[in-house]
């Protein structure tokens, strides 16, 4: 047990507490795609926690935070570590805390109908026992196998029916949380105001943990309308969707994917087992990479023209077309009438109908896409998402300036996965590689110097555009430092929120927002972060 | 102060631009003319509202947000702050950037800064608007001494005072 361990443990005994080497290894990151890089490299674990601990209760988080208050020791909240943008990025003096012993059902009022549940649920028990009660929460994130409920508050999270129940933030009735003074408070949406409860949600573990959320339920649904339809151009699709929505359709699935994403999905998104391969892991390819890995490498070493031709009308025409796919959701006739009534719109767009096959494989196979990366990391590539959004006047703007900005330097296809009334996120995914065979610095620092090039362009692209920088990922440190430019005097209303809730700084130091910043409102000293390891 | 140059209509994405200084009346004129609405229940009970107003007040009138989760009254604003720092708020359909700061504007009674502009979502007149399944809850719960507490730190950061 280290000193940070050893105090924590003479303060609060009761705590569970760890400083075991494979633990801190295990809570030494979140998902963000560059970890996978480090760890490639054979950096396992360069930002490893002081300590763990998991508090079962409010009070024990109380008791925690106000420990860390009087010692201003930081705390990074981790529910099961499913982020992708660095909002777990540890240092020794830190001590991580598992919400997920914090597990239980607080109150279930079918009449309203809600449900008050403590921050660390797993996502897939929580529906399951919801569907068991004839209800649905309506929320199901690609991440639903290892996210909780705290993660969904704290990034903002989006599930894939988000057309008819919304993302977290409009399900959230009231949030229990504890603040960086100890001080545990519950607070309520109010129709008329004031609310705060906005705020905590997407605060990414900086202003309060959240201990208990109480969440908005739904009848489980007992009919559902499908359909799918292919469109010439991935514009003519986000018509449809548009108009659609703009109707008053609210289809809880509703997924365009352009034509290379749409190649992907027809083919069932259904995941392959890889034969194991003699010759060990992705350190000994690097060095003698198979004939298929090697001309995947040249391909994405010169993405643009490869892109280029992929956008042309006659590149979606060769793959296809762009494809849509819906499911409406209810307890009665409507789910089927709205799937008609939506076809009539679509047709009259140019849509042609593809049946309904297409939307029921795809609820099938929800998630199988979705844990595809170790095969072309394992390969010696790199593998991403950014998913942005905009009002439908700016969508346009977005999809080719970004397509354009990540174009230039790594492979990219694109869906768009939550349309709303006034706009739509597309959800950009991209492969790339070192810019050449022997860069300096070896193989995976050419990937990571790509890697970094290309996150950058990206964004600058999605503001330029009119874009925001995230939908529901969140912004952890991989997006902090665009920040600036979507927010402006924003970034010192966040800081001054920070500085409200926690005012010693010691809830997720370093996430979020901007690591320096000349701003007056600054108040938290920047996290210590390599600057090797440091988006650029 | 209000009229037809307080509002600038974004019809393919069905929103208006509108000066926190128009009175409801004058931007639902406007928006009648693009046969849009804000779609405000009771209208002649706010008409004589300016918008910065009616939102500081949380916004009267407007649908309840849980019967259609998907859709939203303010999209985006522009506010002067206790500093005098400018704050634009871009529109969205959703974002996760952080906080969302439209909640320090609307309901709370002008507290923590000025709207100087708004996005509002507006509706095609007449259409019907979609409902989800019920949900009953207390929709203007009373606020708690924690909660308060908390509006009151926010208050004093964002007015800067030295501590």
């Amino acid at each position: 047990m280290n000193d940070l361990a050893a105090a924590l443990h003479r303060a609060l005994p009761a705590l569970r507490v760890s400083a075991d080497a494979a633990d801190r290894v295990a809570y030494a990151r979140d998902l963000w795609p560059r970890h996978h890089l480090d760890v490639r490299a054979g950096n396992v674990a360069e930002h490893r926690p002081g300590a763990i601990a998991w508090p079962e209760s409010t009070a024990d988080v109380q008791e925690l935070v106000r420990w860390a208050a009087r010692t201003r020791t930081p705390l990074v909240p981790f529910g099961a570590g499913s982020g992708v943008c660095a909002g777990v990025l540890p240092r020794e003096d830190v001590v991580v805390v598992d919400l997920k012993r914090m597990a239980r059902w607080r109150r279930f009022d079918p009449a309203a109908p809600s449900l008050d549940v403590e921050a660390g649920h797993m996502g897939v028990p929580l529906e399951d026992e919801l569907n068991r009660r004839g209800f649905t929460l309506g929320h199901f994130p690609s991440s639903i196998l290892c996210s909780t409920v705290g993660g969904w508050v704290a990034a903002r999270s989006a599930g894939q029916a988000s057309g008819y129940y919304g993302k977290i933030e409009d399900m959230v009735a009231a949030l229990e949380c504890v603040t960086g003074t100890g001080d545990v408070v519950t607070l309520r949406r109010r129709a008329h105001g004031p609310d705060l409860v906005p705020l905590v949600v997407g605060s990414e573990g900086t202003l309060a943990i959240v201990t208990s959320a109480t969440l908005r339920l739904h009848p489980a649904p007992t009919s559902r309308g499908f359909a799918s339809f292919t469109f010439g151009t991935v514009e003519a699709g986000w018509e449809a969707m548009r108009a659609i929505f703009q109707a008053g359709l609210r289809p809880a699935v509703c997924r365009l994917y352009d034509p290379f994403d749409a190649m992907i999905a027809r083919r069932g998104a259904v995941k392959r087992e890889r034969p194991a391969r003699p010759g060990g892991g992705a350190r000994e390819r690097e060095h003698a990479p198979g004939r298929g890995t090697a001309l995947l490498r040249s391909i994405l070493r010169r993405p643009a023209a490869l892109n280029g031709l992929l956008a042309t009308r006659a590149g979606a025409r060769a793959m296809g077309g762009a494809m849509l796919v819906l499911v409406f959701e209810g307890t009665d006739e409507r789910p089927v009438r709205d799937a008609e009534e939506a076809r009539r719109i679509a047709e009259r767009l140019g849509a042609t109908y593809d049946g309904e096959g297409a939307a029921r494989r795809w609820l099938q196979h929800r998630y199988s896409i979705s844990y595809r990366q170790a095969p072309a990391l394992a390969d010696g590539l790199f593998i991403d998402t950014m998913e942005v959004a905009a009002t439908w006047s700016r969508l346009g703007a977005l999809y080719d300036g970004v397509r354009r900005a990540l174009g230039e330097s790594v492979f990219v296809m694109a869906h768009f996965s939550h349309a709303y009334p006034d706009g739509c996120c597309i959800y950009f995914s991209f492969a790339g590689s070192a810019a050449t065979d022997t860069p300096p610095g070896g193989w995976d620092e050419g990937c990571q110097r790509v890697y970094d090039a290309t996150w950058q362009r990206a964004l600058d692209a999605a503001i330029a555009a009119g874009g925001t920088l995230a939908h529901h990922h969140g912004v952890g440190r991989s997006k902090a430092p665009r920040l600036g430019p979507e927010l402006g005097a924003g970034v010192g209303v966040v800081r001054a929120l920070q500085r409200a809730f926690d005012p010693h700084g010691i809830l997720n130091p370093g996430s979020l927002v901007p690591p320096v910043s000349p701003d007056p409102y600054m108040h938290h000293a920047p996290i210590r972060t390599p600057a090797s390891r440091e988006p650029a | 102060m209000s009229g037809a140059r307080d509002v600038s209509i974004d019809a393919e994405s069905r929103l208006a631009r509108v000066s926190g200084g128009a009175t409801l009346g004058a931007v639902e004129a406007a928006l009648a003319a693009a046969g849009l609405t804000l779609g405000i229940d009771d209208f002649a009970a706010v008409q004589g509202r300016t918008v910065a107003a009616w939102l500081a007040d949380g916004a009267p009138g407007a649908r309840d947000a849980w019967r259609d989760p998907v859709d939203h009254l303010v999209a985006g604003l522009e506010a002067r702050l206790p500093s005098g720092q400018w704050l634009d708020i871009r529109p969205a359909p959703r974002r996760a950037v952080g906080p969302d700061l439209v909640a320090l504007f609307a309901g709370t009674a002008g507290r923590f800064g000025t709207i100087e502009h708004a996005w509002l979502r507006v509706h095609t007149a007449g259409a019907p608007r979609p409902d989800t399944s019920p949900f009953v809850l207390d929709r203007d719960p009373g606020v708690s001494p924690g909660e308060e507490a908390l509006l009151a730190a926010i208050d004093r950061e964002l007015r800067g005072a030295p501590r």
